[in-house]
């Protein structure tokens, strides 16, 4: 037996998750989710329901590379992620991998040569595009609007810290995002402006903010504007704060 | 394609941060998710970005999963869908993956939720659902089809199918109640 707002609500669900809705529609169907236990459920329903769609299609392995980029992100050493390669992917076409090589290597080149600019005005610390960095500590940072997210890594001698941005964010003009280590109760530490183009960056991180990246830290990001960029205080709108987690295995 | 059960232990071993059995589930279940973004996206390129996204985030939120949220394999393909979704409507991303429910408890809250663990007891299945979706009008099935499969909106749909906006709303929501009807019913 179903009531008329049971319906709604079902058929809410079901519209959110076949991506029908309207973006206020969607919005306040979000807004739901927070406080509303029946519209969760409904919502996991739907996606069980609908996803069985997907079964139908008849599956294609992804090229080789998807893989290590994953493993990458999420931190696994790069020897590691070639070694543990999973399954036998179809090749792609050259062409296609060396265009997407490509695309990546130019982005993070472009941008690491303008966060590197910027940064050398404030005589903090130094991004520097890809390389690799096995990682004690991690950090995620996600920003549920617009699904960009960025993982945070440190050596294991705790003496570089990485960023991969996951795709685009887009900073108004005149404002900057910059991170912070918070350890416990102190004060949030900066560690510099946040890359917040797709790419991977590395940077020396500062002996003074080793000590306070640990199992109590946290990761935080501000939105400043650009004129505060000689301050070391945090001033503008806090965006984020992710935990810092200990890397284990 | 491995069984749920396993899929199920390499989901929890994930959240414990096991590598291997992250790689493991990579393994079993990307060419699955990958042939949806491909179908939704119609770009290699971007499906592969989505594909990375998505592993990223079920990396991230693997502690989330627990049986009643569904199979496993749904749950993994509802958390590409969105990313797709998301990509295909940057500029308005209203369709982010909300935040997780606070798993068991949440469900069991509400008295008249029918759990997609219970739905999947009463086999429901891609047979099930196939059957179901032959019993709505050819317009509410393509409507659906077409939503789900090509991530189009109610505007876009309408220019499509060549009908009003307010018909193909009409469409989506009947052949939405008429596929829960059918599948809570077990008439298929």
């Amino acid at each position: 037996m179903t009531t008329p707002e049971h319906d709604e609500l079902d058929l809410t669900a079901a519209e959110y998750v076949l991506g029908t809705l309207e973006p206020e529609q969607a919005s306040a169907f979000r807004q739901r989710l927070a406080d509303s236990a029946a519209a969760r459920a409904r919502l996991a329903v739907w996606e069980d329901r609908l996803a069985r769609l997907a079964l139908d299609l008849e599956p294609v392995a992804p090229p080789a590379y998807v893989w290590e980029d994953v493993a990458r992100a999420i931190g696994i050493a790069r020897e590691q992620a070639a070694d543990r390669r999973p399954a036998a992917p179809a090749a792609p076409g050259n062409d296609f991998k060396r265009a997407r090589r490509w695309r990546r290597l130019a982005l993070a080149a472009s941008l690491a040569a303008i966060v590197l600019a910027g940064l050398a005005i404030f005589e903090l610390p130094v991004w520097r595009g890809g390389g690799q960095i096995a990682p004690t500590y991690a950090s995620v940072i996600y920003d549920k609007p617009t699904g960009m997210s960025w993982l945070v890594t440190s050596s294991d001698d705790g003496k570089k810290l990485s960023v991969q941005a996951m795709g685009d964010f887009k900073v108004p003009a005149g404002k900057m995002l910059r991170m912070w280590i918070k350890a416990g109760d102190g004060k949030p530490q900066l560690v510099g402006e946040l890359p917040h183009t797709r790419g991977h960056y590395t940077m020396a991180l500062p002996s003074k903010l080793r000590s306070e990246l640990g199992d109590h830290a946290k990761i935080m990001v501000s939105m400043e504007d650009t004129s505060r960029a000689g301050t070391r205080t945090p001033g503008g709108k806090l965006m984020w704060v992710a935990p810092v987690a200990h890397r284990t295995g | 394609m491995a069984e749920r059960e396993q899929l199920a232990n390499w989901l929890e071993a994930t959240a414990r941060g096991d590598e291997q059995a992250f790689q493991q589930l990579y393994a079993a279940t990307s060419p699955q998710l990958y042939a949806l973004l491909l179908r939704i996206l119609r770009s290699p390129e971007r499906a592969q970005d989505a594909l990375q996204d998505a592993y990223v985030r079920i990396w991230q939120k693997a502690d989330t999963y627990s049986p009643e949220r569904g199979a496993p394999l749904t749950w993994l393909l509802s958390i590409a869908r969105y990313r797709a979704l998301d990509l295909l409507r940057r500029r308005r991303p209203e369709v982010a993956m909300p935040e997780e429910p606070d798993r068991v408890a949440t469900l069991l809250e509400d008295e008249q939720s029918l759990s997609p663990a219970q739905e999947n007891e009463n086999q429901q299945s891609l047979a099930a659902i196939n059957a179901c979706l032959n019993q709505l009008s050819d317009e509410q099935r393509e409507s659906v089809l077409l939503a789900y499969y090509e991530g189009l909106t109610h505007q876009e749909l309408s220019e499509r199918m060549d009908a009003p906006l307010g018909t193909v709303k009409s469409w989506i929501r009947r052949g939405l109640l008429r596929l829960r009807d059918c599948l809570v019913g077990g008439s298929a």
